[in-house]
């Protein structure tokens, strides 16, 4: 029997769609990397434009029903049309003709949308208040269920077109800068995904669907979206041109991918509307189908997961954090990962790796010292209460094992657990059951870690990081190496709280002093001057929490030198132990103090910079109308980091333990000034620590601004006694000296109820406050 | 901010835009009516405006500020076809900014009494977040160095002692160069071009009698600068769209360079402490000391 004229030009169509398939495959020299694609956009709209044609010759012959809509055979056609549409898009966007590429997509989702009952035309056009409740908005679009009218079969493999020009809408639409309606599309591919291919694909894997199915080729998961994938198809000559002739044959490999694209292009449009929750929600779906599917890029795949893993990390999901670590490990240590194990990236990877797998351990150390913090201050509160002191939470002796252990197992605990935070626990090392569930995003509770497995996990931690410093070496990589220190200074302090001996805690402590401070001269502030400023920082901290165990040994000491009248003859008078604790301690409070007002110099620094970058003729100091160097600081941000150096000065100098009175009373001058700018300035910072760190400044001021009263009237009525002991003494006569001194300190307060509450206290004379004419 | 709109095509049928002042006006597509719809830039060029002239106004302050010794970067951005080459690079005839500014560099240099300098060129190419020396043949790495922060190891400084010798560098340079075809324009980047000359001086010591320079005698303090010039690959993008399995975080189908240069600049235009992410690619990484200095 003769083939019907429409047949044979639609069989000339097909032909054409072989050789698209052909252009789009062939790879382009660089010089001329678009050449072929033109090609096949110009051999595609020409399909569009004969397939147009024959639907209307066929839509107005024998078989058409009304206009020409409804028949079989114009439905399908249309379905082809759409489909070419989609393939001109997708390929003007690759020769990057975004708005051709939005037109053509917008036109297969035009004809595919209603097919499967799902309002595509709404996308493209979202609330003008979408960003307030893009979530809310995505989740309501309208996708139905499968269309009654169309066989399981045709209806995946359109849901899956649909699904591809969703997502290449959503990827268009991120790249003009409109990534809430990009996320529109990608909800809506999401959904679709969900309602008309999901409940299908073991049926599809199965043969059930009657639809023909590929295996995936070869290790690729994904084809480019451009692969038209009609091998082996069936010409329309050659199928009884039921619905979907045209269609290639489904891999149902392939339509899980196209919803991994989903799911990652959702996590970065999720990450560029600043839903970091979200994003990295969709990230881990990715990495998690991603290495399911298999023939991933390892390198690629590693790097993602180390990169997740620092958000995790920063919620305190300690379990998730090991889960995607152990599964990058797994996939690095897979034979058939192909990798270029001397190539500086891959180097540099393993160095990331290295640096997140000791941050784990490390972060187990700290969150178990939260854990013991958190216990120490309800049983402080219940104490003042009068109620009972809780239970001290269990302690971990975990095995160190792959599988999740069932959580009530791990929480309840009995009695004999409580009291087995003892160093005789097992040498285990203790680590949170891996989170294998991506939607819970609740911070891991740690239970207590025992010294002995607080100190291996250290070394296993302090392991990582020296593999770490190994790559990322101080000169080549300055603020990797100095991040990787940083890192390690956290964990020799989350160590220290594990530690009883207050001699083995300063050590930890000068640890972390000395890694940042012999790098620190090091660097040149024209180029990490912020970086500076936080080792500063550090350093400082450091150094106060030396300070504040050195000055405990000598407590007493410190105390029995503010009441002395003759503090230089006590000191004298001490054992040579003592002296010399007396002297260390007063030598890194003096150190905190130095470290502290160069972290604020950096502040300075920049500020300077900045004005003389602004004014060529600025040579120093403050401009004018200007009180403050904290006026010009760059943000709330800055202002918080300066106050909190100001805070930290005057809490030193007034706990240091200076003999000399006119430097005690400099000191404690000086002290009130930084309270006072604090107090002054506080109230630009809008956090809870802020507020309460200026209330403390303020009693601070009242009872500093006593004592220095107290401590100059002692000093005055000293003299006045040495004067008269002087005079006495060319009369041949002595005078007991510390018999009418005052030092009750019960001195009624004049002005330092003023000086704290008043925002507009005048601090300008200070000579912290402005900017020195040296760098 | 400049902008330059470039003359239309013979694919193109009418003006879209309207250049007054500094202030750019969408005209209506219907009516061709001026819309409600303005920007307003540091500078606008409409399609008349020569490339020397875009330089007096635009470009030239910035050398002035490199050879005081402060680091100064030009970037062309724009979609492809737009005449970012053209105005970087541009014509014999039509001399773009790089040959524009190198020429006066040179004029410079070379008439300032009081300071000795010496200047040395790199052009690296960064195409699909690696780096390409146009002009070596090493592998070039970004690293951070104690004493001079961001730099590219093993990329070739090239010493030059006239804007001949820069040309011709740029020349070699652009053999080495990815060039993509496209329907809109036969000649169109695909990749980002970073053009750096780097000048240093140090104060001439005067020859009390004759006034003249004694050459190579000077005091010890070098002003060192860096100037760096940006051919940016076409903003619409880069890479192919479905290419899985770049970094997530980023948003990698969508170009990473130029849209982690896009969030850079927005970041340090809100000001305050925003996190600036200088490290998510390679172009905003090299260009961090230009961009925001070591925030």
């Amino acid at each position: 029997m003769e083939e019907p004229k429409e047949y044979m030009r639609l069989r000339g169509v097909f032909d054409t769609f072989q050789r698209v398939q052909s252009l789009v495959l062939t790879a382009d020299p660089p010089e001329t990397p678009y050449t072929s694609k033109y090609q096949a956009r110009e051999l595609l709209g020409q399909m569009v434009a004969e397939t147009q044609a024959l639907t209307l010759t066929m839509g107005t012959g024998a078989g058409a029903e009304g206009e020409g809509e409804g028949t079989p055979d114009t439905t399908v056609l249309k379905d082809f049309v759409a489909y070419l549409h989609h393939l001109i898009g997708v390929l003007a966007y690759e020769t990057e003709e975004t708005s051709a590429a939005v037109t053509h997509l917008s036109q297969s989702l035009a004809w595919l949308g209603p097919r499967l009952q799902v309002d595509t035309a709404a996308l493209g056009h979202p609330p003008a208040d979408a960003d307030a409740d893009a979530e809310s908005e995505a989740d309501s679009l309208p996708v139905a269920l499968v269309s009654e009218a169309l066989s399981p079969g045709v209806s995946l493999a359109l849901a899956q077109l649909l699904v591809r020009s969703l997502n290449q809408m959503g990827v268009v639409w991120t790249n003009r800068q409109d990534p809430t309606r990009g996320m529109h599309y990608l909800k809506a591919a999401e959904a679709l995904y969900r309602t008309h291919v999901m409940p299908h694909i073991e049926a599809l894997k199965s043969g059930a669907l009657g639809v023909r199915t590929v295996p995936p080729c070869g290790t690729e998961p994904v084809p480019t979206d451009t692969d038209t994938g009609s091998e082996g198809a069936d010409t329309p000559a050659g199928s009884d041109c039921q619905d979907g002739w045209w269609l290639p044959p489904i891999c149902p490999q392939w339509i899980e991918s196209l919803h991994t694209y989903t799911v990652f292009f959702l996590a970065q449009v999720y990450s560029a509307l600043g839903e970091a929750s979200l994003a990295a929600e969709y990230c881990r779906t990715t990495l998690d189908r991603q290495s399911a599917q298999g023939g991933v890029d390892v390198s690629e795949w590693v790097s993602n997961a180390v990169d997740l893993v620092a958000y995790y990390e920063g919620q305190g999901q300690l379990g998730s954090v090991r889960h995607l670590l152990s599964q990058a490990r797994a996939m690095l240590d897979s034979p058939s990962a192909s990798l270029d194990t001397d190539a500086e990236d891959h180097k540099e990877l393993i160095a990331k790796l290295n640096v997140a797998e000791g941050n784990l351990y490390s972060g187990v150390i700290a969150a178990s010292r939260n854990t013991l913090t958190r216990w120490e201050d309800a049983c402080h509160e219940a104490r003042a209460a009068g109620e009972a002191v809780p239970v001290r939470p269990r302690a971990f002796v975990s095995m160190d094992v792959d599988v999740a252990p069932d959580p009530a197992e791990t929480r309840e605990g009995t009695d004999a657990d409580a009291d087995a935070d003892t160093d005789a626990d097992t040498a285990d090392v203790a680590l949170p059951p891996m989170d294998t569930d991506t939607s819970d995003g609740a911070e891991d509770e740690m239970p207590l870690l025992s010294r002995s497995q607080a100190y291996e996990l250290f070394n296993k931690a302090y392991a990582h990081y020296q593999q770490a410093l190994d790559v990322f070496k101080l000169e080549g990589f300055v603020t990797g190496h100095v991040a990787v220190l940083f890192r390690v200074c956290d964990a020799y302090l989350a160590l220290s709280s594990f530690e009883p001996q207050a001699s083995m805690q300063a050590r930890l402590h000068r640890r972390r002093e000395l890694l940042l401070s012999r790098v620190l001269p090091q660097l040149n502030p024209q180029h990490y001057l912020v970086l500076m400023r936080e080792m500063h920082f550090r350093v400082a901290h450091a150094q106060m929490d030396l300070f504040d165990i050195k000055q405990e040994r000598v407590q007493s000491l410190c105390e029995a030198i503010e009441m002395a009248a003759n503090p230089e003859a006590l000191i004298a008078q001490l054992p040579q132990g003592e002296r010399e604790a007396y002297s260390k301690a007063l030598k890194v409070g003096l150190m905190s103090l130095q470290s502290l007002r160069l972290f604020h110099k950096t502040y300075e620094q920049e500020v300077r910079r900045r004005l003389q970058r602004d004014d060529a003729s600025y040579s120093h100091g403050l401009p004018e109308g200007v009180d403050d160097v904290i006026e010009l600081l760059d943000g709330p941000e800055d202002v918080a980091g300066y106050l909190q150096g100001l805070f930290d000065l005057g809490r030193v100098q007034f706990r240091l333990p200076v003999i000399d009175s006119d430097r005690r009373i400099v000191f404690l001058e000086d002290a009130v000034q930084c309270f006072a700018r604090v107090v002054k300035y506080g109230g630009q910072v809008t956090t809870q620590a802020m507020a309460q760190q200026r209330n403390l400044c303020k009693e601070m001021l009242r009872l500093l601004t006593a004592k220095v009263h107290q401590l100059k009237r002692i000093r005055m009525q000293s003299r006045s006694l040495s004067l008269v002991a002087a005079g006495t003494e060319e009369e041949g006569g002595t005078v007991a000296q510390d018999g009418d001194v005052d030092v009750s300190g019960s001195e009624p307060v004049t002005n330092a109820d003023s000086v704290a509450d008043s925002p507009e206290t005048d601090t300008s004379a200070h000579g912290d406050s402005g900017l020195d004419a040296q760098d | 901010v400049a902008v330059r709109l470039r003359p239309l095509n013979r694919n193109e049928q009418e003006d879209a835009w309207k250049v007054q002042e500094n202030t750019l006006f969408l005209l209506d597509e219907m009516t061709g009516k001026v819309s409600d719809t303005v920007f307003q830039y540091d500078n606008t060029y409409g399609p008349e405006t020569l490339t020397k002239d875009v330089y007096a106004q635009s470009a030239k302050a910035v050398l002035d500020s490199t050879l005081m010794g402060l680091h100064g970067t030009i970037f062309a951005y724009g979609q492809t076809s737009s005449g970012k080459t053209h105005t970087m690079t541009g014509t014999d005839a039509d001399p773009g900014i790089i040959p524009l500014i190198v020429s006066e560099l040179f004029e410079r240099t070379e008439t300032d009494k009081d300071r000795d300098y010496s200047v040395r060129c790199s052009y690296l190419e960064i195409y699909n977040e690696e780096l390409k020396d146009l002009l070596g043949d090493g592998s070039p790495h970004l690293r951070q160095s104690l004493d001079e922060g961001v730099h590219v190891a093993g990329a070739l400084e090239l010493e030059v002692h006239s804007p001949k010798e820069v040309i011709e560098a740029l020349q070699r340079g652009e053999v080495k160069r990815a060039i993509g075809a496209t329907n809109m324009n036969v000649r169109s980047s695909r990749s980002h071009c970073v053009f750096r000359l780097f000048v240093s001086s140090t104060k001439a010591v005067q020859d009390g009698k004759t006034n003249r320079r004694r050459r190579g005698v000077s005091d010890v303090t070098v002003r060192r600068s860096v100037l760096t010039l940006v051919d940016l690959a076409g903003s619409e993008r880069q890479s192919k769209s479905g290419a899985m399995g770049k970094r997530l975080r980023e948003g990698s189908c969508i170009n990473r360079s130029l849209l982690t240069l896009g969030q850079c600049i927005k970041a340090l235009v809100e000001g305050g402490k925003r996190h600036v992410p200088y490290r998510d690619s390679k172009l905003t990484r090299l260009l961090q000391p230009a961009l925001g200095g070591n925030r």
